[in-house]
């Protein structure tokens, strides 16, 4: 599928250049190290995911966006703009109504029907990786290009890589805080060390006490943290039967009374907010470093 | 004499395998064999000691009654429809602890709020499919199984519409709810007493149900109180179906494939043939759970997933053999 997709957009990116070879063209290289190229800054974008719908604010093109979807919900102006729906199952017609000539999706959210359809009436869609706290930087270079706003999109890249570097270089030296992130209680479903916010986590000095795994997001065994000793658990709202850790009452987490729900949304998306929660996360390590220490040097 | 001392030596038999299994249970979890080490009072030692009692006891005993549930409501349903093909969930009662137990999941509520709207859904539809199948005459047999069906496949449609609905982080939670999974099986004592009385009060009917089998005609002219011990019967195996169900989620083919395995080890007299489905029921949700919790260890499997690959394979063998000899 990706293979196909990666030939598609290959055999587009020819036939383009040959036909546009002397035209000024915008064009972005994607992660894969494929080009997508725009004849003309996009004018009328539709953002299928709600990071990449902050990301068109970050880079100062809000002005252009005219649809997104469900779960857009920041900045505040997102949420007077027309909503296709689902991401996953967003409504064609509509999008076609709305006249786009740039379709913004993600790569772990686009359904493969709804890529194929885009494609066949003839949209122009840029798909965002959105898999590592460093496409960010990336990503709002290329949403930059793409929308006109290139020198913006750069300032924005470059703000985010230095606030990122010196929230996190202090700390990813400090002592390794052992924690454990929850997705879902029941079945404990968590995250492995290739998931975003594991990837966060590390900035912060957090050893995630899953590990590699097979999958993102593995179902875990209740046995397997309590024997890990985690001295942190993290999860994001709605946070539910979170309390029920507190029955371990000789886990270390419990013990320094770390069990941290981080703030909402911004940890899912790889936006440039996704610093909230970063800052979130390094404070709650450095709490529990800090009763480390403290019972370290009592008696 | 042979005829007595076969049965009750192979209840016997599955009786040792189920102990014996539910000792592999607490034995086996995340990180391979353990000597539970009950007397060592350091934290250690502390720590394996909850860890089987508070996590791997109540789930153990949770499976046990789980399919121990299943396999008398498959049993009592089989004779009752007279249809092998019939299970407890053809009434409708597992759609509707799905729906409870769903809506509850995609409405954010606790878990207990999760385990309360399975046993109100359950009990609903269970009310539903009484109220609406209640009538006399032949009729009666067909419109129950009827009224089951049409309801269950009602319920699977808003089941369904429900996922197709929920957002990506409740996804998974529900479909191991639907799979049938143990790790958040509450309060196991609820089912255990339930399986215990239910089982009690099933055995005055046993010889009853033996007769039921040859059809209600010949039943009624040989003095069975057939249409009390219908709605008996069908009262019984719902409440089993119901408990079983708010325990572990909906746990497919074990409530099918327990009663058959049953009657092909020890024969159809239902004296022997119940309790028998209700060990090897029991066992095989034991069994499935132990494998889900160590096989890929520590990530989890659903529990439900993996029975009808162990019992399938077995069921199997079983009906070959039988039909060779």
């Amino acid at each position: 599928m990706k293979g196909a997709r990666l030939i598609l957009f290959t055999t587009l990116f020819c036939l383009i250049s040959a036909f546009h070879a002397h035209a000024a063209e915008t064009c972005v290289k994607n992660p894969d190290g494929s080009h997508f190229c725009l004849s003309q800054p996009a004018q009328r974008i539709i953002s299928l995911a709600p990071h990449l719908t902050e990301m068109v604010f970050a880079v100062g093109a809000g002005e252009q966006l005219v649809g997104v979807v469900d779960h857009s919900d920041f900045p505040p102006a997102a949420r007077t703009l027309p909503s296709l729906g689902n991401y996953n199952q967003p409504d064609m017609e509509m999008l076609l109504s709305l006249r786009p000539d740039l379709v913004l999706v993600w790569q772990s959210g686009a359904s493969p029907a709804v890529l194929d359809t885009l494609q066949r009436l003839g949209i122009k869609v840029w798909v965002s990786r959105g898999e590592h706290i460093a496409d960010i930087s990336v990503e709002l270079r290329s949403i930059g290009l793409l929308s006109g706003h290139t020198a913006k999109g750069a300032r924005e890249a470059e703000n985010f890589a230095h606030e990122l570097h010196a929230l996190t270089q202090a700390r990813e030296s400090a002592r390794k805080v052992r924690g454990f992130y929850q997705i879902w209680p029941q079945p404990l479903i968590t995250i492995s060390n290739r998931h975003f916010i594991a990837e966060a986590m590390q900035h912060c000095g957090i050893e995630n006490i899953v590990g590699t795994s097979s999958s993102l997001t593995p179902t875990w065994s209740v046995e397997a943290v309590l024997r890990a000793r985690p001295e942190l658990i993290m999860t994001s709202p709605p946070a539910r039967d979170f309390e029920s850790w507190s029955r371990w009452t000789d886990l270390p987490a419990v013990k320094n009374n770390a069990l941290v729900i981080l703030p909402p949304d911004v940890l899912m998306r790889p936006a440039p907010r996704v610093l909230e929660g970063i800052r979130a996360l390094c404070t709650a390590a450095d709490r529990v470093r800090a009763i480390q220490i403290s019972s370290d040097a009592s008696p | 004499m042979i005829h007595t001392y076969r049965p009750i030596f192979i209840l016997a038999l599955l009786l040792t395998a189920s102990v014996g299994i539910l000792l592999a249970n607490l034995g086996f979890g995340s990180s391979g064999w353990v000597w539970p080490r009950f007397f060592a009072h350091d934290s250690a030692g502390l720590l394996e000691y909850s860890i089987i009692m508070e996590l791997r006891l109540p789930r153990v005993l949770a499976a046990f009654a789980a399919g121990g549930l299943l396999a008398l409501a498959g049993t009592l349903i089989q004779v009752l429809t007279r249809n092998p093909l019939a299970d407890p969930y053809i009434l409708g009662i597992s759609g509707g602890a799905a729906v409870g137990a769903l809506l509850s999941i995609l409405l954010g509520l606790p878990l207990l709020m999760q385990h309360l709207g399975a046993a109100s859904g359950a009990f609903a539809s269970l009310l539903l499919v009484i109220g609406l199948a209640h009538g006399d005459g032949a009729w009666t047999r067909q419109r129950l199984l009827l009224t089951g069906v049409v309801l269950a496949s009602a319920l699977g449609a808003v089941i369904t519409l429900l996922l197709a609905l929920a957002p990506e982080t409740a996804l998974r939670g529900m479909l191991f709810w639907l799979m049938g999974d143990l790790s958040g099986a509450p309060a196991p004592w609820l089912a255990l007493i339930g399986l215990g009385i239910l089982t009690l009060l099933t055995l005055p009917w046993v010889r009853d149900l033996n007769i039921l089998t040859r059809g209600e005609a010949s039943a009624a002219s040989l003095g069975v109180a057939v249409h009390e011990l219908r709605w008996g019967v069908y009262v019984l195996a719902a409440i089993a179906t119901a408990l079983a169900v708010i325990t572990a989620g909906s746990i497919g083919f074990v409530g099918l494939l327990a009663p058959h395995l049953a009657r092909l080890l020890v024969g159809t007299d239902h004296r022997f043939a119940l309790p028998g489905a209700i060990l090897l029921g029991g066992s095989l949700v034991m069994l499935a759970d132990l494998l889900a919790r160590t096989l890929i260890a520590p990530q989890q499997l659903p529990a439900g997933a993996l029975i009808a690959l162990i019992g399938a394979p077995l069921f199997l063998a079983l009906l070959y053999r039988e039909s060779k000899s």
